[in-house]
């Protein structure tokens, strides 16, 4: 079976790396971007089946970033997890509108993280 | 052969200006040796934290995501040079997750002998020293430090209580959060604010504590505890705050009252609509104010009865809750414009106003629709009636539909010429 690749999209190094860990101890396939501009340029060219992405970033919000997965055929089948410091309710509900798939909340519990990713991952591959 | 200057001629002046010269070389030497072997003592120091977390943390990552101890997954023994790597990670972590991986932190720190450390420091006779180890304790969460930390709230310097108060916030312990509330009680030495921020982050676990200890707190903190059940909208408080809407202070009521607004349980609607008679004008402002928060409609006309309250922020407070209750809402504000109470009716002219209400019905003027037409007419009559014409009399001149313009012209009494459209 194709192994799933992950985009983990986040200015925090220390998400990145716990992210990356724990996601490739999973068997995924995980590549990571610092700022917004990197992550398209990465979405791009990786393809990822999936994103994890941080609202707040350099040169592009999360929101950009998600609205252009969605709005690009390339990409639009990738599954977007938000995972954001932002707690406010018109934050979430801007979220899911640009297509969001999922939003988690920073602090986050990672064994959670984990088993949403497995999931909304095992709901593409029937889809697909 | 060619001297620097200082070199040449001779004499006591030459000499000492000669001697200022090597002393200042030597100096500015000595510096620059201190600064670069610093700098470079420091980069070295650097990159060999960088290289030894580059080769814990991935173990660490395993045991936080896993079960088991700690030993099993690193892969040597921790020496006393690891340690302050150890503890970046774990507090660099510690921000951004929580659950099972904080929890293994917290086991991790006590395993390790940071608490321990911490404990120590926080006994130091340096300040800031206190402040950092009071932190660090905060982020590992360790119920072990409470008790320490409890006794650290009466530290002299205000930097180390709050410090304490927030690390007291993290543990999140009924024990810990306690003493929190009783700091509640001391504005003299506490901001309040800041404590029930504190209180406010730890959630439904500080609302518990609080309605517990809310007899025994005095008057002020009674006020900032009411405001704490508001801010976290927690439905265990709905009970208490609805008793206090028939507490004997006036302030009491009034915060209960904007709280239950907050929490918005339709089931307080009935304890609010009391209150918009209570003697207090502010209790019967906070009460509208409520009111117009909650998901129900039975409200409405009582509502309507408020909008000729004597005091205006009690009128206000009702018209902009009517607008928050939707068409009804604002079908009973339009219902309002015939009551002979002349307070009520200005009070919802002004509304409709305000909310664009009157905006879409001079709209309606032009309507294909006889009836919507109709409708719009009687309500610019009664607006003329109760002599609130100055949206109509611009209107008038200056809609771009002439229809509009004469329909208004007309009602008004006015003589204004036709203009064509565009």
């Amino acid at each position: 079976m194709k192994q799933s690749r992950i985009l983990v999209a986040d200015d925090d190094p220390i998400v990145i790396r716990f992210l990356s860990a724990i996601l490739r101890d999973e068997g995924y396939d995980v590549i990571t971007a610092t700022d917004g501009e990197k992550a398209l340029q990465v979405i791009q060219k990786a393809q990822p089946d999936l994103v994890i992405l941080d609202l707040v970033m350099p040169f592009r919000d999360g929101f950009e970033i998600c609205h252009q997965i969605k709005a690009s055929p390339q990409t639009s089948n990738a599954a977007v997890i938000v995972l954001s410091m932002k707690e406010k309710e018109q934050d979430v509900v801007r979220a899911f509108a640009v297509g969001a798939d999922d939003y988690v909340r920073k602090p986050f519990n990672a064994l959670e993280l984990v088993a949403r990713v497995r999931k909304l991952l095992s709901k593409d591959r029937v889809q697909a | 052969m060619w001297k620097p200057w200082w070199m040449e001629g001779s004499g006591p002046m030459h000499e000492f200006a000669a001697a200022l010269v090597y002393i200042v070389a030597v100096i500015f030497l000595v510096l620059l040796i201190v600064i670069v072997t610093g700098k470079v003592w420091r980069e070295i120091v650097e990159a060999r934290r960088r290289h030894k977390r580059r080769e814990l943390e991935p173990s660490f990552f395993r045991y936080l995501t896993n079960q088991g101890p700690l030993e099993r997954y690193l892969p040597r023994a921790v020496r006393r040079s690891d340690r302050p790597v150890i503890e970046q990670i774990f507090t660099d972590l510690s921000k951004v997750v929580k659950g099972t991986v904080r929890a293994r932190i917290r086991d991790a720190s006590e395993r390790l002998g940071f608490v321990d450390h911490h404990l120590q420091r926080l006994e130091s006779r340096r300040w800031w020293t206190r402040a950092d180890a009071a932190e660090k304790l905060g982020m590992m969460g360790s119920e072990k430090a409470t008790w320490a930390l409890i006794e650290r709230m009466n530290d002299p310097v205000p930097e180390v209580r709050v410090r304490v108060a927030r690390a007291l916030g993290n543990i999140r312990t009924s024990d810990a959060l306690r003493p929190l509330t009783r700091a509640l009680t001391d504005p003299g030495r506490w901001s309040a604010i800041r404590v029930a921020g504190i209180l406010i982050r730890a959630g439904d676990e500080s609302v518990q504590i609080l309605l517990e200890e809310f007899q025994k707190l005095p008057f002020h903190a009674k006020i900032s505890a009411i405001d704490i059940f508001g801010r976290i909208r927690s439905l265990n408080a709905v009970m208490l705050l609805r008793e206090l809407l028939r507490n004997e202070e006036p302030d009491i009521r009034a915060r209960a009252a904007y709280a239950l607004g907050s929490i918005g349980d339709p089931n307080s609607a009935p304890d609010l609509v009391a209150a918009l008679k209570d003697r207090a004008w502010a209790v019967r402002s906070m009460a509208a104010k409520a009111l117009g928060r909650l998901k129900e409609g039975e409200s409405i006309e009582h509502l309507c009865a408020a909008l000729g309250d004597q005091q205006w922020w009690v009128r206000a407070n009702a018209a902009e809750a009517l607008r928050n209750k939707g068409t009804e809402g604002v079908d009973a504000l339009l219902a309002m414009l015939d009551s002979k109470d002349m307070y009520a009716a200005q009070q919802a002219v002004q509304m409709l106003q305000e909310s664009g209400v009157l905006d879409h019905l001079i709209e309606r003027l032009a309507a294909e629709d006889g009836a919507q037409r109709q409708q719009a007419l009687e309500v610019m009559a009664k607006l003329v009636k109760l002599k609130r014409t100055d949206l109509l009399t611009e209107m008038a001149h200056n809609h771009p539909e002439p229809s509009i313009r004469q329909r208004l012209a007309i009602l008004l009494g006015l003589r204004v010429q036709p203009q064509t459209s565009g």
